[in-house]
């Protein structure tokens, strides 16, 4: 073969190619330090879609040496939706408590838990809400997009899908999300790419006028399901159970217990709330899983120390005050923000007086 | 195994590094096999087909070389391009003849239940059977003498970088470049890598982001639709069709140069024409140059029982109908050949008729003139695209064209879409500005560093961020 592809001298390589690689990470290594650049995500983001974003953005506007006491609210979808932190935090800011919404769609699995520790631990908080649900541990890894690996890796996590997964669920549920988790790690605009380009595009369209800005929603739905919705979701789950034990449940529980431990080692407040569900619900998931759920957060509660507040503990809420089986109405996430400020009188009182 | 793949990229790497490796001969051999693993990755029984064809083309043309018998050579042409047809007809064209013949009986009462074949198209038949055709016609014209060597010859036809999209290469110009040894230099693989990037940028970025908001429109299948709405689209459409395709060309013209190949250039600005004639100038060059070839210039020469003008519109409009058909076998694309037909019969009347129009002639009012004809032109292709994109039938082609005209209104979703296209198309019209002003298709790839740097970090971003990663199938692979 006739070639000459040898690269005598420098001169040769590709330098504006390289260049441009450099500097984009540069660009984007400065701007994932830029708190500007996240507070425009922030006002950017999509309800819903974009949570994951939310999330990161929030974490990182949390000032660890704040004068004020913090108090972060992670978990599923239900605490997301399901309280009002305008009306928290103007509630108990006299007795400076800042509350800070961390709720994303879906279930917010103790995998996502887990890698976000070091994140989560970094902002110095006095107090951790965790809202997780029976499907929390209970399911599948991949329900939601926001439950993927990749917005949140930790390469740490590793160890802990080999001991107790199987090439199948790596195969069928992240084989994908690994390889994008990897070139996330050194690309922030790739980890985010499907909710950067709705950010820049959609926040392009607001700042030229062409299309206006719409209110952020507080909530996914808009308005309750009817009947015939239970109806068919209670058949179909009695046919094909959505809530049961996987080999992902073992590696929830032990991800989480590891957490807990962490954040207790720190002196931090854990809290594990519940959040209400709707009278038909145990049609739709079996006595026997709701029971081994409650009942691993209540061994849990009793063997580290935090606090655990089951279903039976909330308020009664009615068929009416729900939009489907898990989520409030407009009207009961006001009554449970409600309920919640009293809790939180009891629950923080330690704080308030320190 | 698309080229917008991971898995192209792991076939791709392998291959190059041995084949930087090996002598001439070993070379063509390898490329030969990666040929046909690339081609058996979408279905291995059609290499069976591939094979047939090379092996009739490869001793027709041998036989019409070794006689000056016209009646001999005019046999074995006659066999080689029968059986190219053959199994161009069969496998693309059998179901929809078939259909039609049926529906067309059951006009004149005759109950008919059409046999229809199941099979399925095989990738790239239109453009490897285009291929080797031009081959035994060049031998049989004496423009080319025919290669003895089988395995080279199988190259030609099966060369993996312009096999399953194009563009569909003379023998004339691609077989003695299979031939004879080959350089590949660091310059031609630095502008190789640079035409793949470009390449890819265009179908992943563009591309699929514009399919995204022309799927909007063009999912509905019944009336009525939003004229606007459509419009728009079409123009989404126009662009869209043309970073895919072109972009292919890019990515296999790249492929081409790292290995010491060079394929001609299938797209040459085809936003940039005033006229209709030029556009197909411009516009998948490889099919439009093979047609006028082999198609138009025989035609216009054979009718000679025509009268003056008739025999040029007579030819043009078989030439465009078939240009339509070679798309596909639907009568969306019989109407998308027929409307260009009627556009290039129409610009030849004006051309024979109108030149004493006054026109301007310098300055602004040359520039102003200039870009009214560019963006008149741009609505006729929009057109076209229509017709094109209508796979829903020439009935759904026809309402939208008409809702263009009746329902002309604005609703909700139109300016988004102009947004979203602006969003994304900007890169390639400042980059088409440019070549279009340098006359240099290379120029972003030799333009200062500076400018290069920003180039890059500007695609690089919309990579990153807007890059479709599914590896979704190019269009016309279809074809």
């Amino acid at each position: 073969m006739v070639t000459n592809l040898s690269i005598s001298n420098s001169k040769k390589l590709p330098w504006p190619f390289i260049a441009s690689l450099l500097l984009f990470t540069l660009l984007q290594v400065g701007l994932d330090r830029c708190p500007a650049f996240w507070r425009y995500a922030e006002h950017n983001y999509r309800f819903h879609s974009d949570d994951a974003l939310r999330l990161v953005s929030v974490l990182r506007r949390i000032p660890p040496d704040a004068s004020f006491k913090k108090v972060l609210m992670i978990g599923t979808s239900q605490g997301r939706e399901g309280i009002d932190f305008d009306v928290l935090n103007a509630h108990f800011s006299s007795q400076n408590i800042r509350f800070y919404d961390l709720g994303v769609i879906g279930n917010f699995h103790p995998i996502d838990l887990y890698m976000l520790k070091d994140r989560i631990l970094a902002t110095k908080p006095d107090v951790v809400v965790y809202s997780p649900h029976v499907e929390t541990f209970y399911a599948p890894y991949k329900l939601q997009p926001a439950n993927n690996l990749e917005y949140y890796f930790n390469p740490n996590i590793i160890p802990g899908l080999a001991k107790h997964l199987r090439w199948e669920d790596y195969d069928k549920d992240f084989r994908g999300d690994l390889l994008d988790s990897l070139i996330g790690s050194f690309s922030l605009f790739y980890k985010f790419r499907n909710h950067f380009d709705s950010v820049f595009f959609t926040s392009l369209q607001y700042s030229l006028g062409v299309v206006k800005r719409p209110e952020q929603k507080m909530s996914f739905f808009t308005k309750p399901y009817d009947g015939s919705y239970y109806k068919r979701q209670i058949e179909s789950k009695q046919e094909n159970p959505r809530y049961r034990y996987t080999r992902y449940t073992d590696l929830y529980q032990e991800l989480f217990t590891i957490f807990v431990r962490d954040v207790a080692s720190r002196n931090i407040k854990f809290i594990v709330l519940s959040c209400p569900l709707h009278p038909l619900f145990p049609k739709i998931c079996s006595p026997q899983v709701m029971a081994a759920y409650q009942g691993f957060l209540a061994d849990q509660s009793r063997q580290t120390g935090f606090t655990y507040t089951p279903n039976k503990e909330l308020p009664v809420f009615t068929a009416g005050e729900f939009n489907d089986f898990t989520h409030l109405t407009l009207p009961a996430r006001k009554r449970f923000t409600q309920f919640l400020i009293g809790y939180f009188e009891r629950e923080l009182k330690d704080l308030q007086h320190e | 195994m698309l080229f917008n793949s991971l898995k192209f990229f792991l076939f791709l790497v392998p291959v190059y590094l041995l084949y930087l490796r090996l002598n001439h001969r070993w070379q063509n051999r390898l490329l030969l096999v990666a040929s046909y693993v690339f081609y058996g990755s979408w279905d291995w029984r059609f290499l069976s087909l591939i094979l047939l064809t090379t092996t009739v083309d490869y001793f027709c043309a041998l036989n019409i070389s070794r006689t000056e018998n016209p009646v001999v050579r005019k046999r074995f042409l006659m066999l080689s391009i029968f059986s190219s047809l053959s199994i161009l007809g069969f496998f693309k064209y059998f179901n929809f003849f078939a259909g039609n013949l049926g529906r067309l009986l059951n006009v004149f009462g005759i109950a008919a239940d059409p046999f229809y074949l199941n099979i399925i198209l095989p990738v790239g038949i239109s453009f490897y059977t285009f291929q080797t055709m031009s081959y035994t016609i060049d031998v049989y014209r004496k423009a080319l003498k025919p290669t003895d060597r089988f395995f080279d010859f199988a190259l030609y036809v099966s060369f993996f970088p312009q096999l399953v999209a194009g563009p569909i290469e003379r023998a004339v110009n691609l077989l003695p470049q299979v031939l004879k040894p080959r350089i590949v230099r660091l310059d031609k693989f630095y502008e190789g890598c640079f035409l793949i990037f470009w390449g890819l940028f265009l179908k992943a970025v563009i591309a699929d982001n514009l399919a995204k908001v022309v799927e909007t429109v063009y999912a509905v299948k019944v009336p009525p639709f939003n004229g606007m709405e459509v419009l728009f689209a079409s123009y989404a459409f126009t662009f869209q069709i043309y970073c895919d395709f072109a972009g292919y060309s890019h990515i296999a013209r790249g492929l081409g140069k790292i290995m010491g190949f060079e394929l001609m250039i299938n797209f040459n600005l085809p936003f940039f024409v005033t006229n209709v004639q030029d556009f197909w100038n411009r516009w998948h060059i490889s099919l439009s140059s093979w047609l006028r070839d082999y198609l138009y210039i025989p035609l216009f020469r054979g009718m000679r029982f025509l009268a003056g003008n008739v025999r040029v519109y007579a030819a043009l409009m078989i030439n465009m109908t078939v240009i339509g058909l070679w798309h596909g076998a639907g009568w969306n694309y019989i109407l998308f050949g027929v409307y260009y037909g009627c556009l290039l019969c129409a610009y030849t009347f004006i051309r024979m008729h109108c030149q004493n129009w006054i026109v301007p002639k310098s300055g602004w009012g040359k520039a102003l003139w200039y870009a009214a004809r560019v963006v008149f032109m741009f609505q006729l292709i929009s057109i076209g695209m229509l017709l094109f994109r209508s796979i829903n039938g020439a009935s759904v082609a026809l309402h939208m064209l008409s809702s263009v005209i009746f329902n002309f209104t604005m609703s909700e979703n139109v300016v988004p879409m102009i947004s979203k296209t602006v969003y994304f198309i900007w890169i390639l019209l400042a980059v088409q500005v440019i070549q279009y002003r340098t006359k240099d298709v290379l120029c972003v790839y030799k333009a200062h560093p500076v400018w290069k740097v920003l180039f890059y970090v500007v695609c690089i971003f919309y990579f990153t961020v807007y890059g479709v990663t599914n590896g979704n199938q190019f269009i016309y692979f279809q074809f």
